[in-house]
């Protein structure tokens, strides 16, 4: 029996993720140099106390070791509270539309959710020297109508990401199209057998004829950007793994760029 | 000593009930193959570490008090 695994509460049956965005490595490091700071104390403590046991000798030691423990509990669980918020935003893109998950602290989580066929505009920025030298970066999706931008902070390689984008945009414009075209053109109605008979006859394509090779030639360049290196060594056997030149996933499993 | 000890038991009942609610949602919103889960358990193992230590050292002195008492009587 196939497990059934959702990335998100509202993806469909049909939907397939393309990439799962998480910000970039970078953007854990002010909560670890902060830990790190904060437990500098400990160690002068530490060290103290190994060249002169006397001093601490009794109640007092006592006391420094429950504070001590609690104290690193603290910076411990610090770095967890950041980690959670760090690690689980995440940014979703699939065949159909782009997922914004937001996870502040423990009890506020936000979703996000935006049709690709509502995507106007997407522009990526990479500011500063970490940035540049990281590569990683903002991307700022412009919508259309009344529809808050989309913005995906610290993305690793975010022109590149930026660039899927609007090419999963461009696959599913020209998807909605082909279908307005095969309902206007009536070649999609089963029951109308004559029409489907005298298409056949005369050997003209069929209504999928004109859908596929327009999804195929946009999905399949994004398939292959995806395995020409869209980060480094081995986040491309990772991702040559996963996905398959169809831009199928398989069950359960995630890309993961960052 | 005891008070102290008292103190020091309930801050470990509130970080362990902490360490539920954060463990509980890395463990609901993680996905299949990512950190989520060497973060977990890492973070048991460290808070299990301290938590341990902390309490061995405890222990140990006061064995030491006792056994120094023990020999002056």
């Amino acid at each position: 029996m196939k497990k059934s695994h959702k990335y998100f509460p509202s993806q469909r049956e049909t939907e397939e993720v393309f990439l799962l965005l998480r910000r970039h490595w970078f953007a854990y490091v002010p909560f670890a140099f902060i830990a790190l700071i904060m437990s500098l104390p400990l160690v002068f403590i530490s060290l103290y106390w190994t060249n002169n046991p006397e001093v601490v000798a009794g109640i007092v030691g006592d006391v420094l070791i429950m504070l001590g423990a609690s104290y690193l509990l603290f910076v411990v669980s610090l770095l967890l509270y950041g980690f959670i918020d760090y690690y689980l935003d995440v940014d979703i893109i699939t065949d159909q539309r782009i997922v914004d998950i937001e996870q502040n602290g423990f009890f506020r989580r936000k979703i996000a959710e935006l049709s690709l066929n509502q995507v106007e505009d997407v522009a990526a920025s990479v500011n500063g020297p970490f940035q540049t030298l990281l590569h990683f970066g903002d991307i700022h999706i412009q919508t259309a109508g009344t529809k808050p931008n989309f913005v995906f902070n610290s993305i690793p390689h975010p022109y590149r990401i930026s660039k899927i984008i609007l090419d999963l945009h461009d696959a599913d414009v020209a998807k909605t199209a082909a279908e307005r075209n095969k309902i206007l053109s009536g070649l999609g109605e089963v029951s109308d057998s004559s029409l489907e008979d005298k298409r056949l006859a005369t050997n003209a394509p069929g209504p999928d004829a004109a859908v596929e090779p327009a999804i195929k030639r946009v999905i399949k360049p994004v398939s292959e950007k995806l395995l020409a290196g869209v980060t480094h060594d081995e986040a491309m056997a990772k991702i040559t793994d996963k996905v398959q030149l169809s831009g199928e996933m398989k069950e359960g499993e995630a890309i993961d760029l960052g | 000593m005891s008070y102290l000890l008292t103190i020091y038991l309930i801050f470990l009942i509130g970080y362990a009930l902490y360490s539920a609610v954060g463990i509980y949602h890395l463990w609901r919103f993680g996905y299949v193959g990512d950190l989520t889960k060497p973060v977990i358990v890492v973070y048991c193992f460290v808070s299990l570490a301290v938590i341990g230590f902390s309490l061995f050292l405890i222990a140990g002195r006061n064995y030491e008090f006792i056994v120094s008492w023990a020999n002056h009587n």
